[in-house]
């Protein structure tokens, strides 16, 4: 780009603010009074039971929720790999890409996928994710009002979670936020990392005819495990909030 | 652009309202879909806010709205700022036409940067560029541009045009889908929505990988931050902006938040409004290119702040309508609508929003144009308000439709002879004795006229000003004594001192 | 307590029972209600088409011409919204005519909504006078009601009011298509959504439609004659305004039989 288009770019900008400041001048500022947005919030952190909340909402837009033992990890998620590798045709491998932030746990799948019918994608393969069947992540937090999975870039390949057909993700329970009031009273990804996304269900549509379809774009299957962890995963999972 | 949302001006109404209202399908589909989303929305917040708590959120995202449109200057340039610190390039047009040329210049660019000529485009939904008519701008320059919302992509292979702002397809039967898969491309034919999806996402998986640039709108954007907010259920969103090494976002400068502590009630609102969800299936947020060390993303992201006629509103006693965050809840609400369907009102927004953004997004430099070209939208309604009472960031529509026809009429842009009738009622009005008397008149005269059953006379071919009312419905003028003369009568009864008293 | 009587030039010209019935509901329960004879029209038609400043005019006489009562109450709900929710930004703000229209809409209510919330009144401890009286009805409020929170308002409070039969109207949230002059400027439109109207109505089986505004009344009562000019077997109901209803439950007025 020449310096030339950059200059006009910059005059075209100055201008529109111009123009923008001399119409907000024109008129008087609204005489509405200053309002608390916390009436917005419909679950509060004191709720004892966040975990139940979250397992709950996030079933009711469709996505499945499995709960575990932090020792049960493996086992569950070897579990929900099996029974979609035997919906899928038999004895197929799912390609699975692991997009998970936390070193230590991101291991701990790519060990686990080994027990499972699966072969492991590369995590910086932009074209292959298209070709994978499975995308595993964790989460930055989770939101129990909605039942919202909040997932950024950082740390994780950008859609990783959006472009395979299935999704699971790992959600500790102490990552859960009691609502999406919350999300924002935080510092978090949401406006730092390059792109973040906030998923409320498997991807969907309505458009023909009103009916309900799953799976337009983004994944049809989204695998919740959510993991009780009194573990170490406590300290980490906080310090990934923080 | 299409015909049907881009129509000759100025547009007259009525033979899109007579058709929609003479096609049964249509009036089917819209008439269910419109019911159903308008009691998903009132279901939806009176069982996760209750009425009180309902009125109070529509308050707060009001007045929030309303007061980041007071301080637009400041957070826009804020705005700016913080982007470009995310690597963003901020762009600013005019009017539809630079818009256009803006992305045209950034795609003219591809070939230097990364040795391939731009020829596809993947879109996802977004009103501004139905708005500025990009995909034809593009197609135009030879780069092939795909609608990647369902609803859009049925209706672009299909030559037809969105005629709702969120269900774009809800005119639409799933046949007539079924036919453009087959003619476009090349599949079995099918009817069920499942297997039309399965189809389309074959077909769209491909497009994302390869193409050149993506193109999207934005639904907020948030000054303190830098951030774009961009919400969709589909996914295509985060699919159309993963992939391509460049990404263009055209955003309307009245998306425009305070910042992320703002944005809550917003989300929840915008969902619930528009399909009763308690939040879009995803809500991205992006803040500038792929960063380094990352293996996707768009290399550059272009923001295009669009003005396209809202400075003029802005600076406007209209400035509320700015406030809107396209949700459709008032097109679902709306009587009129719901029986004409989107493509009645000639523009890309329909409905009662539609009715009133359409001639202030279209005044033209000599701010006049847009009610001139449309002068039937502000009224073809009913003022029933439903609008008003949808409508999650409580824009008055009936007031600023009462606005828009005061305005057609000093500009004598609605009938002269309406307005002859109106103000010889006026004159009427002010004189009591005339006014009873005229009104007996036309009563006696009615009577005359029409058809006595015992309690009313019946009219159903009247005269002058009241042809319009009977070409439907007859008139019907009750036999019972007049009000007045009843009342003098009944009070001389009432007041009568008591017998005793006047013995 | 002097009580005035808005009667809406609309209900003069097109439903004198209905302000009949007003009367004697209000002075059944005490209130003696006055009619102001130099009232003529609100101004509504003017201000709905695009003359605000001539509904000014109209507007300033309504404030004068009920300055002296307490409360002025109108059978017509529509008639009543404007006056409530319109009139005071006809005229610019701070001025004395904004204050008196301010002070007008402060006062002025609909018939049902100054029953239940003016006068608070009591259930009738009688019986309807004759099973004709208390007919099987459903009703549709005026869409205007929703701008003075009144809106679906008037079915409870019947039913409150010890009328036996009183139907759900499905989709009563819908307008029914009258909208003042629109039923003439769009009548394709207007008519439309009165037949989808009529048709819930006649899906409730009842023999009575109470509607809340005089407009909507003679608009769906037209299209029914219509319709039954067309085609014999049409439903048949009276369509009565919630005075009447009420007035008839009070047996003070006696019900007319269905045409
Ligand atoms: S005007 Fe209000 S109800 Fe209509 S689309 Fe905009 S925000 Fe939604």
């Amino acid at each position: 780009m020449n310096d030339a288009t950059i200059r006009a770019r910059d005059a075209g900008v100055a201008a529109l603010l111009e123009r923008v400041r001399r119409a907000v001048a024109a008129q008087p500022a609204s005489a509405m009074n200053a309002v608390d947005l916390s009436i917005a919030r419909r679950t509060s952190a004191s709720n004892s039971d966040l975990a139940t909340i979250f397992a709950t909402r996030a079933s009711s837009v469709g996505m499945r929720v499995t709960r575990c033992a932090s020792d049960a990890l493996h086992t569950t998620v070897a579990a929900i790999m099996r029974a979609h590798a035997d919906t899928s045709t038999p004895n197929q491998t799912l390609r699975t890409v692991v997009a998970i932030r936390d070193a230590s746990l991101a291991q701990r799948m790519r060990d686990c996928l080994s027990s499972c019918p699966a072969t492991l994608a590369r995590d910086d393969d932009a074209d292959g994710l298209f070709d994978c069947d499975v995308g595993i992540t964790d989460v930055d937090c989770a939101i129990a009002d909605s039942g919202s999975l909040v997932i950024s870039t950082i740390g994780r390949m950008r859609n990783a979670w959006i472009t395979p057909p299935i999704h699971l993700a790992i959600v500790f329970e102490s990552q859960i936020l009691a609502d999406l009031v919350d999300l924002f009273e935080i510092r978090n990804e949401c406006t730092t990392a390059a792109s973040t996304t906030i998923i409320t269900g498997p991807s969907k549509t309505a458009d023909i005819e009103g009916v309900l379809v799953t799976g337009v774009h983004g994944p049809a299957y989204v695998e919740i495990v959510l993991v009780a962890d009194e573990s170490k995963h406590v300290a980490d999972a906080h310090a990934l909030i923080r | 652009m299409n015909e049907l949302i881009a129509p000759t001006l100025p547009y007259d109404m009525m033979p899109r309202a007579r058709a929609a209202i003479a096609d049964v399908h249509l009036q089917q589909f819209v008439g269910r879909a419109t019911h159903l989303k308008d009691e998903q929305r009132k279901s939806v917040f009176g069982a996760d806010f209750g009425h009180d708590d309902y009125e109070l959120l529509r308050s707060v995202a009001a007045t929030t709205k309303q007061q980041a449109l007071d301080q637009l200057d400041v957070l826009l340039e804020q705005f700016i700022e913080r982007a470009q610190a995310h690597g963003s390039i901020v762009h600013a047009a005019v009017d539809a036409a630079q818009a256009c040329a803006i992305a045209l210049s950034i795609a003219a660019q591809h070939e230097a940067k990364y040795a391939v000529k731009a020829t596809r485009c993947v879109k996802s939904k977004s009103m501004l560029t139905e708005e500025i008519g990009l995909v034809d701008a593009l197609t135009r320059a030879g780069i092939e541009t795909v609608e990647t919302d369902l609803g859009e992509f049925i209706l672009q292979i299909d030559n037809d045009a969105p005629s709702h702002i969120v269900t774009p397809m809800i005119h639409k039967d799933r046949a007539a889908a079924a036919r453009s898969f087959v003619r476009v491309l090349g599949s079995r034919y099918t009817e069920d929505p499942e297997e039309l999806t399965a189809i389309a996402r074959a077909h769209m998986r491909g497009l994302y990988r390869h193409a050149h640039i993506g193109v999207s709108g934005a639904n907020f954007l948030l000054a303190e931050e830098g951030t774009a907010v961009i919400c969709t259920n589909e996914g295509n969103f985060d699919l159309s902006v993963g992939g391509p090494p460049v990404h263009i976002m055209f955003v309307g400068i009245e998306k425009l938040l305070r910042g992320a502590r703002d944005l809550a009630p917003f989300l929840k609102l915008l969902a619930r409004s528009g399909t009763g969800q308690p939040l879009t299936v995803y809500t991205s947020f992006v803040n500038g290119p792929r960063r380094a060390g990352e293996s996707n993303g768009p290399k550059e992201l272009h923001i295009v702040l669009v003005d396209a006629g809202r400075t003029g509103i802005l600076g406007s006693s209209k400035r509320e309508l700015l406030r809107c965050i396209r949700c459709g809840a008032c097109l679902n609400a709306c009587p009129v609508y719901r029986k004409v369907g989107g493509h009645s009102y000639g523009s890309v927004y329909s409905g009662p929003i539609g009715a009133v953004l359409t001639p202030e997004l279209n005044r033209g430099a000599a701010r006049a144009e847009g009610l001139a070209n449309y002068p039937d939208l502000p009224r073809a309604s009913s003022l029933c308000g439903a609008c008003l009472e949808a409508c999650p960031v409580k824009i008055d529509i009936p007031k600023f439709l009462l606005h828009a026809r005061a305005e057609l009429r000093t500009r004598t842009l609605s009938p002269a002879s309406e307005s002859r009738a109106l103000r010889l009622w006026r004159w009427l009005a002010q004189r009591p004795m005339l006014f009873r008397l005229a009104i007996r008149a036309s009563r006696l005269h009615a009577r005359m006229l029409g058809q006595n059953d015992g309690r009313h006379a019946w009219i159903s071919n009247a005269p002058g000003p009241a042809a319009g009312w009977t070409q439907s419905r007859d008139l019907g003028i009750a036999s019972a004594q007049p009000f007045r003369a009843w009342f003098v009568q009944h009070a001389a009864e009432r007041d009568a001192p008591p017998k005793e008293a006047a013995r | 307590m002097r009580v005035a009587l808005f009667t809406t030039c609309l209900a003069e010209a097109l439903a004198p029972r209905s302000l009949q019935a007003t009367v004697l509901v209000l002075e059944h329960f005490g209130v003696t209600p006055e009619v102001p004879a130099e009232q003529t029209c609100c101004g509504q038609p003017l201000l709905s088409n695009g003359l605000p400043e001539e509904a000014a005019t109209l507007a300033r006489r309504m404030c004068v011409i009920f300055r002296a009562f307490d409360a002025v109450v109108t059978p017509s709900g529509s008639c009543c919204a404007i006056v409530r929710e319109r009139f005071a930004d006809l005229f610019v703000h701070g001025s004395d005519d904004h204050r008196d229209a301010l002070a007008l809409a402060a006062r002025t209510f609909e018939l049902v909504e100054f029953l239940e919330t003016q006068l608070r009144v009591a259930v009738p401890t009688t019986s309807a006078p004759s099973p004709e009286c208390d007919p099987s009805m459903t009703c549709h409020d005026a869409c205007h009601l929703r701008g003075i929170h009144r809106h679906g308002c008037t079915a409870p409070f019947l039913t409150a009011f010890g009328c036996r039969d009183v139907r759900p109207l499905p989709d009563m949230a819908q307008c029914c298509g009258f909208g003042g002059m629109f039923s003439t400027q769009f009548p394709e439109v207007s008519s439309a959504l009165g037949q989808e109207k009529l048709a819930h109505v006649a899906t409730t089986g009842a023999s009575t439609l109470v509607v809340s505004d005089t407009g909507c009344g003679a608009h769906l009562a037209g299209l029914a004659h219509r319709q039954r000019a067309d085609n014999n077997s049409a439903a048949a109901f009276r369509i009565i305004s919630p005075a009447e209803a009420l007035a008839h439950r009070l047996g003070l007025l006696a019900m007319e039989s269905i045409a």
